[in-house]
């Protein structure tokens, strides 16, 4: 992969966009620059480090392909430049999957999808990986009983694995049949209890022959609902150091350090990401961050996507108002949310924009753009 | 003319408010603040609950869409730092999953 442009997973892409830090620094009204969300809250895995479970909001609403539609021409109109199908839930259950994809990339519109890959069969992998930039698996563990313990009802159910693994190695033959430029990637969310499944994951990427294995932290909230001891992630260092030895030429070991050495103590207390990263439930809601969505935080709802045009909620006062209020000295990150949002390196970048400690810049004429740049 | 101010951004290095009244009033006086501000705000909200550290939990009385109820709550939450103490939050209460096989694992979403 040396000849490949840099894959960049441990730290931000806004310099890549530098036209919209400036106009966000003027007061413009911006657009996102990438949306993560969900087209459903529904899921049929059971993982014991999923962030979903603390992200119910009022109401669900069912997603269709028309609301999808409308919500990507909306996209379309105002400049999102890409959208990844993550957030709170697993997307590949909604009808409204295959058809969101072929219509965004009928757009111009970069699509992103991290799945658990069990209900992703040959046929619906044929209608989409030639239009997505990127898939990732949630892979809790790299050996079947343990993956099947966190990720399902224990140790025994181990073909929710195997099937897994079928889908994720069809999907690698089919990139490498059509030479399609699709990114393939595994991802572990570590909690530090899990150390012993860091070198089985790592063999597991190279053996499955993706072009990634990611391990990352675990998001909480802030009363430590899910009970991630972010003081132990100390003792998994050294077993990370050896995952990152085994990458290959084919296949990267990476690990998300920032966000691991960060834990639970944000340097920064505004945020100032949402407005270039913003996240939409899998019930509709739009709200600044996915750590907003639960009905406690109400105050940062801003619209369902299903109940008026995106382009109207973007325009709104209120959505600018729910910005704001995240950039004013009312809100403390260290306080007032969860720990590690998707927006975190967005976060301390421009937190550190701001304050003149390390200015965004853009980057020199000629310099290759990165993989994926349009995922901030 | 149409609002078009995206987000403004103030002084990166000012604090955040850090409760005055609230520490030096009574558990009694903090709710009867809070209760009398919203009364004067003619505001259809229940306290459920108020803390030490200036968070005030509510509960809305009347259905409101994802349209309609960030604002209110925001509007709520700017009178009560105007008129009781400007480091006052406000959260209504937490809605635990409802899927049924992720509830399986005994997650609760824990109160502030």
């Amino acid at each position: 992969m040396s000849d490949q442009p840099a894959l960049i997973l441990d730290s931000h892409k806004l310099q890549y966009h530098y036209d919209r830090v400036q106009a966000w620094e003027a007061g413009e009204r911006i657009a996102p620059v990438s949306i993560d969300m969900a087209l459903t809250r529904a899921c049929g895995s059971m993982c014991s480090f999923c962030y979903a479970v603390l992200q119910e909001a009022q109401e669900r609403a069912n997603i269709t392909v028309d609301h999808c539609k409308a919500f990507l021409d909306d996209c379309a109109e105002i400049g999102v430049r890409a959208v990844s199908l993550i957030s709170d839930g697993e997307s590949t259950l909604s009808k409204a999957y295959v058809p969101f994809i072929q219509y965004a990339a009928s757009l111009g519109i970069d699509v992103g999808n991290a799945t658990n890959g069990w209900e992703w069969e040959p046929d619906k992998i044929e209608a989409v990986l030639p239009h997505l930039t990127w898939v990732r698996f949630t892979v809790a563990a790299g050996k079947p009983e343990s993956y099947a313990s966190i990720m399902y009802k224990g140790p025994e159910h181990t073909e929710v694995f195997d099937r897994a693994m079928s889908h994720i190695r069809y999907a690698v033959e089919l990139k490498r049949r059509l030479h399609l430029p699709v990114t393939l990637g595994i991802q572990m969310v570590l909690m530090p209890q899990w150390k012993e499944e860091i070198l089985p994951f790592a063999q597991l990427a190279l053996d499955l022959g993706v072009d990634y294995g990611v391990i990352k932290h675990c998001s909480d909230d802030e009363e430590g609902s899910l009970g991630v001891d972010y003081a132990r992630y100390a003792e998994t260092h050294e077993r990370l150091y050896e995952a990152e030895a085994m990458s290959t030429e084919a296949t990267k070991i990476i690990v998300k350090w920032q966000k691991i050495r960060d834990g639970d103590r944000p340097s920064y207390q505004r945020v100032y990401g949402p407005p270039f990263l913003l996240q939409i439930s899998g019930s509709g809601l739009v709200a600044p961050s996915g750590q907003f969505f639960n009905a406690r935080y109400a105050k940062l709802h801003i619209g369902n996507f299903t109940e008026e045009r995106f382009i109207d909620i973007w325009k709104s006062n209120r959505y600018w108002r729910a910005m704001s209020y995240l950039a004013s000295p009312y809100f403390d990150a260290r306080k007032h949310m969860g720990t590690l949002p998707i927006q975190h390196y967005a976060n301390v970048a421009l937190d550190q924009h701001v304050k003149g400690i390390k200015k965004i810049v853009a980057p020199p004429p000629g310099e290759p753009d990165p993989l994926h740049k349009n995922f901030v | 003319m149409a609002d078009t101010r995206g987000v403004f951004i103030g002084d990166p290095w000012e604090r955040i408010p850090t409760p005055s009244y609230w520490v030096v009033g009574s558990e009694t006086e903090r709710l009867l603040g809070v209760t009398k501000c919203l009364e004067w705000e003619d505001a259809d909200v229940k306290v459920i609950r108020v803390t030490d550290d200036a968070t005030v939990v509510l509960e809305l009385q009347q259905e409101l869409t994802a349209k309609d109820r960030g604002t209110f709550l925001l509007d709520i939450e700017a009178a009560l730092k105007r008129d009781v103490d400007e480091a006052i939050t406000v959260y209504l209460q937490p809605k635990g999953d409802r899927n049924a096989l992720r509830r399986l694992r005994g997650i609760e979403v824990k109160n502030v």
